[in-house]
């Protein structure tokens, strides 16, 4: 019999021990992993979902509200800014390109996002990538929409179907807007940002459905006598001529006369939203280490309770022939045994708790998380909480080799 | 050829109050049987933790086997006693969380000289069957936990596992000391017939004098070769 064997047959025999050590273990494990997959999913679903764009303007709120709202689709805004407005902005001779954004409507709790052809042309993300099509075309008439890949594959929708859009983003019953169907031009690639949950639609389709016509009239009036210019939006996306002109123009949307306007430089925002959470992510991470701690106090507990329960059965295998160190390799075995168990299985707890925990925190928080795959940080983590049982052990196994060797600890 | 060779031996712990012990004189051939006797606390034991080198004499000279042990490093002393010693101690040495038959085979694990031994003829399960039968001890029993054992079943899978690798040398103290009457003369008898059979020294500690006729090998241990110094 192997020492292994001989480690793990008494492990079992002290089957709650280990457990609860093994327990207590993959527990911050889980904390540990979950929560740096959390904040890590929050840094790079933020930093990822929006580049290119100088400024994001919008009704006077909160800087993260407004790319909240804009970029994520959470909240709500306060209050919409007035096509004139975004039509004086266009003109304006610092703005190279503006991309109209109106927010409100959902289908099937999917956002629906009203816009323009300039959005297929200046939306970027990542590393400054353009929206490409998998399939079909953009749109060119209102009634007429672009779909995310998520929502194409959740919804099992194909090009030409007919969608129709509900009132409102929050959950329940809709009214929907019966009136007029949107038919699917285009399906984009996944992208891996909020946009593969978004339906597109032209501004002049949301107009449409947002004039209090009936049914009847539909039928009498025809689409294109009507006007289907906008009053207000959501808020727009800009990009300017020259980067140097970022500051003075924000002062020129923020001291705008008309109305109370804002306007945020995304990066700028980022940082500021990322300093939000890193504080909530510090907090965690205390409290995480301050759980690790414990659980690894709790493991060397364990070994030291396990070494004086086991100082008699210690004792005859030294008497069969066992060398101290082999005592000691025996406890390290245990506390390495205890820390690889515990890491798989607080991998495994994390995958659990990610599945129930995912959709939540995609809808709420609009993270997008991959607790799926294993990255290099896991690794690299579980090694080190491997290292840190090993070391632990190395405490009790000092001991046990001292106590195997000191002379009246074994008698006949 | 001697398997234990005792010369000017003095013994003494570092303890308050001394006890020490001193032996001129004591040979144990190879092969023989020898009963030590001696009332309790004059040094049985501790005589038996030097004959296996966990205790050094301070003075003299114990050669085990034609090995002086005081030459040897503490490893090699405790490979020594796992390659050449089968021990049965009072009560109580068992692991618990063993089977049986994990516990016969225990010895093997940490003397590769007794694996090796065993190894040459067969399997270990072979051998730890083979070690059962010889011993009356049924082999269903073999899988089962140690708690489910009699004391009287638990020294017969003791000597079972002293046995085991044929070592030269079986040390057996106080064995019989749970074992009702009827089970201690079974216990004895079953002892000294596989050591007779293996032709394996034993040195069998006891003071239970109604033992003492089944050896041809007597020593006593007495207040003159051990004292304690108050
Ligand atoms: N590790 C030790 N340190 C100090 N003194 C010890 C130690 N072990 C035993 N002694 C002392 O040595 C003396 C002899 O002990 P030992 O165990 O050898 O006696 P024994 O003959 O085996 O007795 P018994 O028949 O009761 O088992 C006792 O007085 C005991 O107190
Ligand atoms: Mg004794």
């Amino acid at each position: 019999m192997s020492l292994l064997t001989l480690t793990l047959k008494s492990m079992v025999s002290r089957k709650l021990t280990s457990a609860l050590l093994i327990l207590s273990i993959s527990i911050s494990t889980m904390l540990f992993i979950g929560i740096q997959k959390i904040t890590d999913g929050a840094k790079k679903s933020f930093s990822h979902s929006l580049s290119g764009t100088d400024l994001i303007i919008g009704a006077r709120s909160g800087d993260i509200q407004l790319l909240m709202y804009t970029v994520f689709r959470q909240g709500k805004p306060v209050a919409n800014m007035s096509w004139e407005s975004v039509m004086e902005i266009k003109a304006n001779k610092n703005v190279q390109w503006l991309v109209p954004i109106s927010l409100g409507d959902s289908h099937k709790h999917f956002p629906v996002l009203g816009t323009n052809q300039a959005y297929f042309n200046h939306y970027r993300y990542g590393n400054k990538i353009n929206l490409k099509l998998a399939k079909g075309r953009p749109f060119n008439t209102p009634f007429e929409a672009v779909i995310g890949s998520q929502v194409a594959q959740k919804l099992n929708y194909s090009l030409g179907q007919n969608i129709h859009l509900s009132h409102g983003m929050s959950k329940g019953n809709l009214p929907v807007h019966q009136q007029h169907p949107f038919q699917i031009t285009g399906i984009l690639k996944p992208t891996g940002t909020p946009v593969d949950k978004t339906i597109h639609v032209p501004l002049e389709g949301i107009t449409a459905i947002h004039l209090n016509w009936n049914a009847q009239k539909t039928k009498a009036l025809n689409i294109d006598e009507l006007n289907l210019t906008p009053s207000s939006i959501t808020g727009c996306l800009v990009g300017l001529k020259s980067k140097f002109s970022i500051f003075s123009f924000q002062q020129t949307i923020t001291q705008w006369e008309k109305e109370p306007l804002m306007a945020i430089i995304p990066g700028v925002t980022l940082a500021n939203l990322w300093r939000n959470i890193s504080t909530i992510d510090t907090a965690f991470f205390i409290i995480t280490i301050g759980v690790t701690l414990i659980s690894f106090i709790g493991l060397l507990l364990g070994l030291f309770l396990s070494l004086q329960q086991r100082k008699n059965e210690l004792a005859i295998l030294r008497l069969m022939g066992a060398h101290p160190r082999q005592l000691s390799i025996m406890l390290l075995l245990e506390s390495t045994i205890i820390t690889v168990l515990s890491v798989i299985f607080g991998g495994i707890l994390t995958r659990i708790i990610g599945w129930f925990m995912h959709p939540i925190l995609e809808e709420r928080l609009g993270l997008i998380l991959n607790t799926y795959a294993i990255t290099g940080t896991d690794i690299y983590f579980s090694l080190s909480m491997v290292g840190c049982g090993i070391f632990i052990g190395f405490i009790p196994a000092v001991l046990a080799y001292k106590t195997g060797k000191k002379e009246g600890f074994i008698s006949i | 050829m001697h398997a234990i060779n005792v010369n000017h031996c003095f013994f003494q712990y570092n303890a308050t109050p001394p006890f020490s012990i001193a032996i001129d004189q004591l040979t144990i051939q190879a092969s023989q049987h020898l009963f030590l006797e001696g009332p309790s606390g004059c040094g049985k034991t501790t005589l038996l933790n030097l004959f296996t080198g966990i205790l050094l004499p301070k003075d003299g000279q114990i050669s085990v086997l034609g090995t002086d042990i005081a030459t040897l490093t503490n490893q090699q002393r405790d490979r020594f006693r796992a390659d050449h010693f089968g021990i049965i101690f009072q009560a109580f040495n068992l692991i618990p969380y063993l089977s049986i038959a994990e516990n016969i085979a225990l010895p093997c694990t940490f003397s590769s000289l007794k694996r090796e031994r065993v190894l040459s003829s067969h399997s270990i399960e072979a051998e730890v069957k083979g070690l059962c039968q010889e011993l009356n001890m049924d082999a269903t029993m073999l899988n089962r936990p140690v708690h489910e054992l009699s004391i009287g079943q638990q020294q017969r899978v003791a000597i079972a596992r002293a046995l085991i690798g044929q070592p030269d040398i079986i040390i057996a103290d106080e064995p019989t000391s749970a074992l009702d009457e009827a089970n201690k003369q079974a216990f004895i008898e079953t002892l000294l017939n596989e050591c007779r059979k293996r032709r394996s020294t034993l040195i069998f500690v006891s003071h239970d004098t109604s033992l003492k006729h089944y050896f041809n090998h007597i020593h006593t241990l007495s207040k003159e070769t051990s004292a304690c110094h108050y």
